[in-house]
């Protein structure tokens, strides 16, 4: 190797070396932050490793009553509800591509017109009452089944496919059905990847829909049950500040400081959904370069 | 190819249809299922004449509990204790937020009994019932606690001559205690003994206090640098500028997005603070700007949030304070390090002349109301559980705990038993005991007193458990504090021969809009701006009088008066309807 693309290289090496240390130490010093002494992270003392290392925040969080439960609702709406936003997205994708089907622009854009237009709150609620939808396990999964974001991107990955590939299959006595399974779909991998993370990033990290209309405990997701921890945290926090209990119990109490609760709860969301983006990566990368270069 | 495109299509609109018919299906089921369940209800209804304790289900709609806890039935002893007593299962909403109750508003979807801010009432009229009918069978602790002017009052005020809404914490006789000073100088107590106690009698006292402080101690228990005071702007110049001298002055600041009025706790008279060159909220300004040239302010002051400030606070690293509830935290961080007789004045500001003193009445209640929804398949069970929260044993049970088991009563003395001492040692209590977490629920105003005696309801406010708190070694602070002024107890230290006065200003805000007309809107948007960012200019300017005129003559330019006279004509109104 010649010396200047040596130093070309270790320069091009430190400079990413720093972009990655970027990337990765707000994550990092969330887990620190999670695992130090509330007071310690307060103090700025926590920078590079654990103050004070402890694991009682966890502790608390994974003895929350109910969380193995809300666990499972999460980790049922991120997979049902991708499958099924996968399943009816594609469908609708592959359908809208075809220029025989009456009304196709329409769909497509009535469709589209969703991603801009957002009716607001109350007339989502009132819908998923009149729908009945309200304390339902389906009121997480069947709004979300199609995906205007999702067709776009498998609609235009579907009509950068050539033609021939499909009429082949007819000329064959394939149905559209199985031409989309069996053919286009297979094709439409990397996209479909890429969308089935973004999707399921979504669902995992959803609460809302749980807050506004699902009161049953047992339909609790995982997001709510922390987000409600971490209020009894921040309210316990301002009664300690505010003299409401006594200062003696509350001294050195280091599930007390509400961003200790916030990091912890951050490690314990994010960690489970983080473990997706490894696998899926090569598909991600081609399907979010979907559209970027032309020929 | 197009008859198969038109099978696949037809395929799936039936697909679509069979959906749609089946969600419809199972809408009409749970219809039918929620009749079922409902079925015995009205049974319990007719029966509720014979058997007044059919069990039923009830919804709640709560105020903010004290102890933030999941919505659904509630696990505590104090709420198992009313389930059982009543006989009723209370799914209680426990996140009331305003995005909610504007959702459910909307659907007409009404929990049977809302406990809302007053400000809501409007919007709910017309979807609750009458209460009054109700009284005489199912509100007699209403009827006996409530006086019947409070009564009308909120007939005639929020109901159209019927008693749809009843407000809640209403004073009968006044609060035991004074109103705390929540906005005064906070310094830390240790180091203000070793300057020898000096005398704060104006601003510029309380900073020249401050600023020796820093000189005898620069750093604090960790070797950190002290700030003077920590401050923070992402709740807007208000925070700086609304508080301390204001209520030197005896007043409050009332009147939309600006809090253009500045109003007198006692005689209600009132001018525009902006233009009256000696309001509080300027005079606050001016504090600022002295600290500031003192070099006593955080740096950090006019970027951090308010999280980060009481970050500073709760690690010692700030020497003092004008808001009290940004302190408290100070004095635990203290006492991790097992330090008790030093640290802050967390109870009450350091005496000064010109402090104003008073109890807070609340006669015609503070900021809920409760109501009973025209849904509500148990109207007379909601009402006996409202009336629940009116008694003196519901109040005495939400505040203290359940009698006999939490507390005593001997001979007319009121008692905390050991196990709630025990149970009081838990920093969870309210979650897990229930103790105060349905304070915000209680009809009765819980500083005041047990209807006719001189017993306080929340048994906290009983000298003879001050007197056992004081005793405790982690109030060694407080105790000094406490007998230095020879107080009474803690938040009552004598205020130099003032007398406590008395405010009824609480009752005016339900009386006030609760928003501007748009016209009014935009310029109070428009000030709100502005001043967000001058002030802070104000603060840091070398001459503090000329940029003062300057931000007035701007105030003008952009419209004040017509704020005022806007906020004037309402205040009138409002001061009418109150007398």
């Amino acid at each position: 190797m010649k010396k200047r693309d040596y130093t070309f290289q270790m320069i091009n090496a430190t400079i990413f070396l720093f972009f990655a240390f970027l990337c990765i130490y707000p994550f990092y010093y969330i887990f620190i932050a999670s695992v130090s002494d509330a007071q310690a992270v307060a103090m700025g003392e926590v920078l590079y490793f654990p103050v004070g290392f402890h694991l009682d925040n966890f502790k608390s969080v994974l003895k929350l009553d109910g969380i193995l439960m809300a666990f499972g609702i999460s980790a049922a709406r991120t997979i049902i509800g991708t499958a099924l936003m996968l399943f009816f997205s594609i469908m609708l994708a592959y359908v809208v591509t075809k220029n025989i089907l009456p009304g196709r622009k329409w769909i497509y854009r009535a469709t589209v017109i969703t991603l801009f237009f957002n009716a607001g709150l109350i007339p989502w609620f009132v819908i998923m009452k009149t729908l009945s939808l309200n304390n339902t396990f389906w009121l997480y999964v069947l709004p979300g089944m199609i995906s205007p974001f999702a067709v776009i991107l498998i609609k235009t990955y579907m009509e950068s496919i050539s033609t021939a590939l499909e009429e082949s299959a007819l000329v064959d006595g394939a149905g559209y059905f199985t031409i989309l399974w069996r053919i286009t779909a297979p094709v439409c991998l990397p996209v479909i990847a890429a969308v089935a993370v973004f999707n399921a990033v979504s669902q995992w990290n959803a609460w809302q829909d749980n807050f506004f209309l699902v009161s049953n405990p047992n339909l609790q997701t995982l997001q709510l049950m922390l987000y409600n921890y971490l209020q009894q945290a921040e309210s316990l926090a301002r009664a300690a500040m505010q003299g409401n209990i006594n200062l003696e119990n509350v001294a050195g109490n280091k599930q007390l400081d509400s961003f200790s609760i916030k990091t912890t709860i951050t490690m314990v969301t994010v960690f489970p959904i983080i473990l997706v983006y490894p696998f899926m990566q090569k598909f991600i990368v081609k399907g979010i370069m979907l559209g970027s270069v032309k020929g | 190819m197009k008859r198969r495109m038109g099978k696949w299509s037809t395929v799936i609109l039936i697909a679509a249809l069979a959906f749609n018919t089946a969600c419809a299906n199972n809408n009409r089921e749970q219809k039918n299922n929620n009749a079922g369940e409902q079925a015995p209800t009205n049974q319990g209804e007719t029966g509720a004449q014979e058997n007044p304790r059919e069990k039923v289900g009830l919804s709640f709609w709560a105020a903010e509990l004290w102890a933030s806890s999941p919505p659904g039935r509630q696990e505590d002893p104090i709420m198992k204790h009313i389930e059982e007593k009543f006989n009723i299962e209370l799914d209680m909403e426990t996140q009331p937020s305003d995005e909610k109750l504007a959702a459910i508003l909307a659907t007409n979807d009404l929990k049977d009994i809302m406990v809302i801010p007053k400000k809501n009432f409007d919007q709910m009229k017309s979807l609750v019932i009458d209460m009054e009918p109700l009284l005489e069978k199912y509100g007699q602790d209403i009827k006996k606690n409530i006086s019947p002017e409070t009564i009308s009052y909120y007939k005639e005020m929020f109901g159209d001559g019927q008693l749809k809404f009843l407000g809640s914490e209403i004073s009968t006789d006044g609060p035991v205690l004074p109103e705390t000073i929540w906005a005064g100088p906070y310094v830390r107590w240790d180091y203000y003994k070793e300057l020898g106690y000096p005398a704060i009698e104006t601003p510029d006292d309380y900073i020249k206090v401050v600023a020796d402080m820093k000189k005898l101690h620069p750093n604090n228990e960790d070797g950190k640098p002290y700030h003077g005071f920590s401050l923070w702007l992402d709740w807007g110049y208000g925070i700086l500028a609304d508080h301390w001298n204001v209520r030197r002055q005896g007043a409050e600041v009332i009147g939309g997005l600006t809090n253009i009025l500045q109003i007198d706790r006692e005689s209600f008279e009132y001018f525009n603070k902006y233009t009256n060159e000696n309001s509080g909220f300027w005079a606050d300004l001016d504090f600022w700007n002295k600290a500031n040239k003192a070099g006593l302010i955080d740096p950090d002051s006019w970027t951090q949030k308010y999280d980060q400030a009481v970050q500073k606070y709760n690690t010692g690293q700030v020497l003092a304070t004008y808001i009290n509830w940004v302190i408290g935290g100070s004095n635990s961080y203290l006492q991790s390090k097992k330090i008790y007789d030093k640290g802050w004045t967390a109870d009450n500001p350091i005496p000064m002349s010109g402090e104003n003193y008073y109890y807070n009445t609340a006669n015609k209640g503070q900021n809920f109301v409760y109501a009973i929804s025209k849904d509500s398949k148990n109207p007379e069970r909601a009402m006996e559980l409202i009336n629940y929260f009116y008694s003196v044993e519901g109040v005495l049970t939400i505040i203290n705990g359940i009698e006999g088991q939490d507390w005593v009563n001997e001979n007319g003395e009121y008692t905390y038993t050991d196990t709630y001492f025990e149970n009081e040692k838990d920093a969870e209590n309210a979650l897990k005991f229930g103790y105060r977490k349905y304070a915000n629920q209680s009809g009765l105003d819980i500083t005041g007193f047990i209807p006719g005696t001189k017993n306080p309801l929340d048994f906290r406010n009983n000298q003879s458990y001050m007197e056992i708190q004081l005793e405790k070694p982690e109030n060694a602070l407080k105790k000094e504090i406490t007998s230095y002024y020879n107080a009474e107890f803690p938040n009552k230290i004598p205020p130099k021969g003032q007398e406590y006065g008395k405010t009824r200003i609480a009752e005016l805000s339900p009386l006030l809009p609760p928003s501007e007309p748009d016209e009014i809107k935009l310029i109070s948007d428009r000030i709100v701006n502005y001043l967000n960012q001058e002030v802070i200019k104000l603060i840091l300017a070398d001459d503090f009088v000329a940029h003062k005129a300057k931000i007035i003559k701007e105030l003008e330019k952009m419209g004040i008066d017509k704020v005022y006279t806007f906020w004037d004509g309402e205040m009138q109104k409002a001061l009418s309807e109150l007398n």
